[in-house]
């Protein structure tokens, strides 16, 4: 393998590292983003990942015969359920949520149309990269008290475990003070992430989704100031929360 | 002769059909249940967890999106995640495969090469690219990919030194692309 047209020789080692899920946190994001400015680079990180995507197919083999029977024995049992008429209306398919998600965030987000096909773009290219797979969540976000003009969406993807977020009309806040992003799973607040708004307002930014924290359904996401590495509860006012 | 269902069309008729699972399921067990025996290395184990992605197909046919590849990549996926998960809930030190899930192509070169070959195909052909490895190349790339294992907890596992580690997984997955290079292009 040749280094890249960067230039860098490294690259190589790092591609397979990468892919192989090997690298830290602080030099995988670096090294995406060589990746976004680097078509040979990504090509090649694709078909890496291809190669390393095939390997599962090495290992079909031929389930008991009994299972057969059992799942769909249980399939049918199933079917005399009422299926969750909430669960489903949150569960949509990537690509209708991304249609719905421009349609929704243009209302919010009012005539900034530029930006918000370069931000959705952007969340395609970055799913794109993060394994996006099909299961989406989605909530809207709206301010409270005197952050009533605050507005905004969060998707989660579960089995990516990964996470959306894009807020605006939020204060600066001082330095030492963050906006924490919660997700309130029965009587538990999951921590999902903190950030801080940019000079316009805005929060727009990934981050990962702690399924294993997750024990049952999600029931609302909500968003508080905390003091920058604070602790797993809130403890801050609520200034945003989702309808 | 009529031609054979889709896959698409077995799922759009699942919600009134359920025998329509059991041909899913006769076209896709061998894979779902290979790879839940390899990641948790227990038939019980990889019995349930093949069951619990049928129904969850069966309960949720549309979290499926042929606009992003084949059902048959999705199922790998959808399989491999949630064995992670069970491995993690084990209570195993296992890392999070931020790097390894993040990136699929839209239209994944695994769904491409199931569009093309048939999945018995597919795995002749894999099967035979990892068995022309070295056998420490081709146990730290299933140690990674079906156990979720850090470079330092695969080393620990092969008793062997971390850059000996690196070393292996780097030519093992430049050899599994050279070797698969007309399934992946």
């Amino acid at each position: 393998m040749t280094p890249t047209a960067n230039g860098n020789g490294k690259d190589p080692e790092r591609a397979v590292d990468y892919v192989l899920g090997h690298l830290e946190r602080a030099d995988a994001d670096a090294f995406e983003a060589r990746l976004a400015a680097d078509c040979a680079l990504r090509t090649e990180v694709e078909r890496l990942r291809s190669a390393l995507e095939l390997l599962p197919y090495a290992s079909a083999t031929e389930p008991p015969p009994a299972l057969r029977s059992r799942v769909l024995r249980a399939a049918q049992a199933e079917s005399t359920r009422t299926p969750s008429t909430a669960r489903r209306e949150r569960q949509i398919v990537w690509t209708r949520f991304a249609a719905a998600a421009a349609v929704v965030l243009a209302l919010i987000l009012g005539a900034d149309a530029y930006r918000l096909r370069s931000e959705l773009a952007l969340q395609h290219e970055v799913t794109a990269l993060l394994q996006q797979p099909n299961v989406v969540l989605s909530f809207s976000l709206a301010g409270t008290g005197e952050h009533a003009r605050a507005h905004g969406a969060v998707a989660l993807d579960l089995d990516a475990k990964k996470g959306a977020v894009v807020l605006r009309r939020l204060p600066r806040l001082p330095s030492g003070q963050v906006y924490s992003l919660w997700a309130r799973v029965g009587d538990v607040a999951v921590p999902c992430g903190d950030f801080s708004a940019a000079a316009d307002g805005g929060v727009r930014a990934p981050f990962a989704v702690p399924v294993e924290s997750y024990k049952a359904s999600i029931d609302a996401l909500f968003v508080t100031v905390e003091p920058r590495a604070g602790g797993d509860h809130p403890t801050g006012p609520t200034v945003m929360e989702s309808a | 002769m009529a031609s054979a269902p889709t896959d698409q069309q077995l799922l759009d008729s699942l919600d009134g059909d359920p025998a329509a699972l059991g041909t899913l399921y006769d076209r896709y067990a061998s894979l779902v249940y290979g790879i839940a025996l390899a990641s948790l290395r227990d038939p019980d184990d990889a019995a349930d967890l093949t069951q619990e992605i049928f129904l969850r197909i069966y309960r949720h046919p549309h979290q499926y999106d042929p606009e992003r590849g084949a059902l048959g990549a999705f199922l790998v996926t959808m399989t491999r995640t949630r064995a992670i998960d069970r491995l993690r809930a084990r209570g195993r030190k296992l890392r999070v495969l931020q790097h390894v899930e993040r990136a699929i192509p839209q239209a994944s070169p695994a769904s491409t090469a199931l569009e093309r070959y048939s999945l018995q195909q597919c795995t002749e052909r894999v099967r035979a690219a990892l068995e022309r490895l070295p056998q420490n190349q081709r146990r730290v790339l299933e140690l990674a990919y079906y156990r979720g294992l850090s470079q330092s907890e695969i080393a620990d596992d092969l008793a062997a030194s971390l850059g000996t580690v690196k070393s292996w997984a780097r030519r093992g997955l430049l050899a599994l692309r050279d070797a698969l290079g007309d399934l992946i292009e």
